[in-house]
């Protein structure tokens, strides 16, 4: 068995938090640097429109920028002056796709596809691309992916499985702004043949649509929805709730976002198998910076309250979450496959006010994933999540550490 | 000598220079194929050629055959195609202050892609039926049969004005059609296929991978798939096929991404680990060293009537006697499930209790857990 006490972790848990709030400014010297960098080339290829070099290295540079539509605009002079060289229209279709000018893009890939010496990983690639943007301009759309795989709890639960599904479905709804109704279904199940203390299923369906406030493509979002949850977990803790709640996101600058929840309702909790009913409110405030197209980091605000009508079962928690994502290029066979790495921090303070005394928890997890994709959208994830409460009451703290590595299917 | 000969390059390069009538120069002839004319105010109409300067107010035209691409100091590129006459009435370029993205489309089709000035405010584009703005974003535009067809290519949103009821419609699907008579509904693919023929010109039949072609010449790239024929094709290319693959999410024309995935980190988190998720009852939170607790031969959670093992008697815990919610602390004064709590009304093994039918007097321990 491993020993283990995260809250030794928690400078590096911190250290999350403040690279949050520090790779802000360095990263906008670095894009400042890049800008004065393009400003000198574009004057040079002002005076000279023709010059490949100079196109390519302007193109590169706005990439780094994530400037794609400058991109788009110089790969269109390139196939128009090179319109020989397929590579250039191949280029000129991601950028559209990149943009999210999906349309165009199949125009452009279908050309490609067409070229008599086009090679068949080009084409399985380039037909990845299309089939993504048909779902994405389709009227409806349903995504999702199902995984498994095995786990295994170190301090409880042993040799597991982890099993996983997702599906999100997409309509358009009418009109010339661009508004939809989205429904999400999510099942998560880890299941400990020889510890059923340990074996947990979450559940959580979501439906409501998606409102453009301002009319804007990457302006405020507002989604108001209705949403069932269960948590079951075979040691006789199960929660569950039925409620409404109100997304808010928004796109403040090139790097920022934010985002805001408020969900409210009914709870039942099934505690030593006799139901309880009560009520919950929950929210969340975060924002979210990309630091680069590729890496993004997250700190997000939490609280939540469960009132049950016994009074026996209420809490209050807070906590504060940090989150670090990035993608990168497969080291391994085909790189144009993206990888991604996860890894968040958090920390919770539990009270259970009815309790005399009353009662105060801390609660620290960190967890880390890697993500591996494969051809067909196939993909390999091993994920570590290391949780532990740290309370007053003697002898009551827990922890939980869960690895595993699941196989999943996207479509 | 030396400054004669500086003299005459000076005047050969002013020769070249087209009379633009002393406007500013807005931008530049990127490409022509085969030709274009430009009038700039108060000159006479020449052809143009690729760099070829263009000028504020300056009317451009092409003839049935003829398309081009003009490049603008604020970095706005236009495409122009064949049948076509565009007058740069509003161009202004003031690299420090705000400047202005405007121009009238009297016939034909184009292809605005924005630049600096259309970031954060509209680009205008006039036609005799129609006034339409674009923020941040790209657009084509169709001038034909006295009706106005505006698509929205990406970017933020683009509103078309209809000038005869002033009327203003906007949209921001990508894809989406404004007209007079507002959404026309989302571009369908052939209508796309020939508007943009008509800019570009027909693809190549010569197109072909370089990468392949005579053995390539690019880059020395090991990538495989488009990156890496992109990097031996186009000697590295502009990079782009590293940064976007097929689920890549789209970016606004300011590079603005937003957060899909915000909504949910917390159903695996969830799932995973109810310590974080509050779902653990307070008071009975399983201590280090009884997990043995809940093992059916112990307590049995649907049968309200177990027997209690001796051995968790023995239990170093769980006999701890100063633990004040030890949940079955024998000792406790405030356990709901004290064996032995003299003032528990209800207590199932109270020895005073007349009605416990687990009285130790009918033999046995046995205990009713009573739901916490």
């Amino acid at each position: 068995m491993i020993s283990f006490r995260l809250q030794n972790f928690m400078p590096q848990l911190w250290a999350l938090v403040a690279l949050v709030l520090v790779l802000g400014p360095g990263a906008a010297s670095a894009q400042s640097s890049l800008e004065a960098e393009r400003d000198r080339v574009f004057e040079a290829m002002f005076q000279d429109p023709t010059n490949l070099d100079l196109m390519l290295e302007y193109a590169r540079l706005s990439v780094e920028l994530r400037d794609y539509e400058q991109v788009v605009s110089t790969l269109e002079r390139v196939v128009d002056q090179e319109p020989n060289i397929v590579e250039a229209r191949l280029e000129l279709a991601i950028a559209y796709y990149a943009l999210g000018a999906y349309e165009i893009a199949i125009y452009h890939f279908d050309i490609v596809r067409a070229v008599p010496n086009a090679p068949p990983e080009v084409v399985a690639e380039i037909t990845q691309f299309t089939e993504r943007a048909e779902d994405r301009v389709a009227p409806q759309s349903i995504e999702g992916f199902i995984e498994a795989g095995p786990a295994y709890g170190f301090v409880d639960g042993g040799a597991g499985i982890e099993t996983g599904l997702g599906l999100t479905w997409r309509v358009s709804l009418p009109g010339a702004t661009a508004h939809s109704w989205i429904t999400d279904l999510r099942a998560q199940n880890l299941y400990f043949p020889d510890d059923d203390n340990e074996t947990v299923t979450y559940f959580l369906l979501r439906t409501g649509p998606e409102f453009s406030l301002d009319g804007e493509t990457y302006g405020a979002k507002l989604r108001p929805y209705l949403a069932v949850r269960s948590s079951v977990d075979f040691d006789l803790e199960d929660r569950s709730t039925a409620g409404a709640g109100l997304q808010y996101s928004n796109v403040f600058s090139p790097s920022w976002s934010g985002f805001a929840v408020v969900e409210g309702g009914a709870l039942r909790r099934r505690d030593l198998g006799e139901d309880v009913d009560g009520s919950f409110v929950s929210g969340q405030l975060g924002a979210s910076y990309f630091a680069s197209r590729t890496t993004l980091l997250r700190l997000s605000f939490r609280g939540r309250q469960d009132s049950t009508d016994d009074d026996r079962t209420d809490q209050t928690t807070w906590g504060v979450r940090a989150d670090l994502r990035h993608a990168f290029l497969s080291p391994f066979g085909n790189r144009s496959q993206q990888w991604l790495f996860s890894a968040y921090g958090l920390v919770n303070w539990q009270r259970f006010p009815s309790l005399t005394p009353v009662r105060e928890d801390r609660i620290y997890g960190i967890g880390a994933s890697l993500r591996a994709n494969m051809r067909r959208d196939f993909y390999v994830e091993a994920r570590a999540d290391l949780l532990e409460r740290d309370t007053d009451v003697v002898g009551a703290a827990t922890k939980r550490q869960v690895v595993s590595l699941v196989l999943g299917k996207e479509f | 000598m030396r400054h004669l000969i500086g003299l005459c390059l000076t005047c050969i390069a002013i020769a070249a220079v087209p009379d633009t009538g002393h406007s500013q120069q807005i931008g530049v002839v990127a490409s022509v194929q085969p030709n274009m004319r430009g009038t700039p105010p108060g000159g006479g109409t020449s052809s143009k050629s690729t760099g070829s300067a263009v000028v504020a107010d300056e009317t451009i035209t092409t003839s049935g055959s003829g398309r081009g691409q003009i490049m603008f100091r604020d970095r706005t590129t236009l495409t122009i195609s064949p049948n076509s006459e565009i007058v740069l009435d509003e161009f202004i370029f003031n690299a420090n202050a705000d400047g202005k993205s405007g121009l009238s489309l009297t016939r034909g089709a184009l292809r605005f892609i924005g630049g600096k000035n259309s970031r954060d405010q509209d680009a205008t584009i006039r036609t005799p039926t129609a006034i339409i703005g674009v923020r941040g974003s790209s657009a084509l535009i169709t001038y034909e049969n006295n009706q106005t067809r505006a698509i929205l290519v990406a970017g933020d949103k683009l509103c078309l004005e209809a000038l005869e009821n002033g009327v203003n419609n906007c949209t921001n699907r990508q894809g989406g059609v404004m007209t007079e008579n507002g959404y026309a509904g989302q571009v369908n693919q052939a209508e796309l296929a020939q508007l943009i023929a008509r800019l570009d010109g027909p693809p190549s039949a010569e197109a072909r991978f370089q990468s392949l072609q005579n053995g390539g010449g690019g880059d020395d790239s090991d990538a495989s798939g488009v990156r890496g024929a992109i990097d031996r094709g186009l000697a590295g290319g502009s990079g782009i096929a590293s940064k976007i693959g097929p689920r890549s999410n789209p970016t606004s024309s300011r590079g603005a991404l937003r957060d899909y995935t915000v909504f949910e980190d917390d159903v695996r988190d969830d799932a995973i680990a109810g310590l974080t998720s509050s779902q653990e009852t307070p008071g009975f939170i399983e201590p280090d060293g009884i997990d043995d607790l809940s093992e059916p031969d112990m307590i049995v959670a649907d049968d309200p009537f177990v027997e209690l093992d001796t051995p968790v008697f023995d239990d170093p815990v769980m006999n701890d006697p100063i633990d004040p919610i030890d949940p079955i602390d024998p000792i406790d004064p405030i356990d709901p499930i004290d064996p032995v709590d003299p003032v528990d009304p209800v207590d199932p093994v109270d020895p005073v209790d007349p009605i416990d039918p687990g009285d130790p007097g009918g033999g046995g321990i046995v205990i009713e857990i009573e739901p916490l």
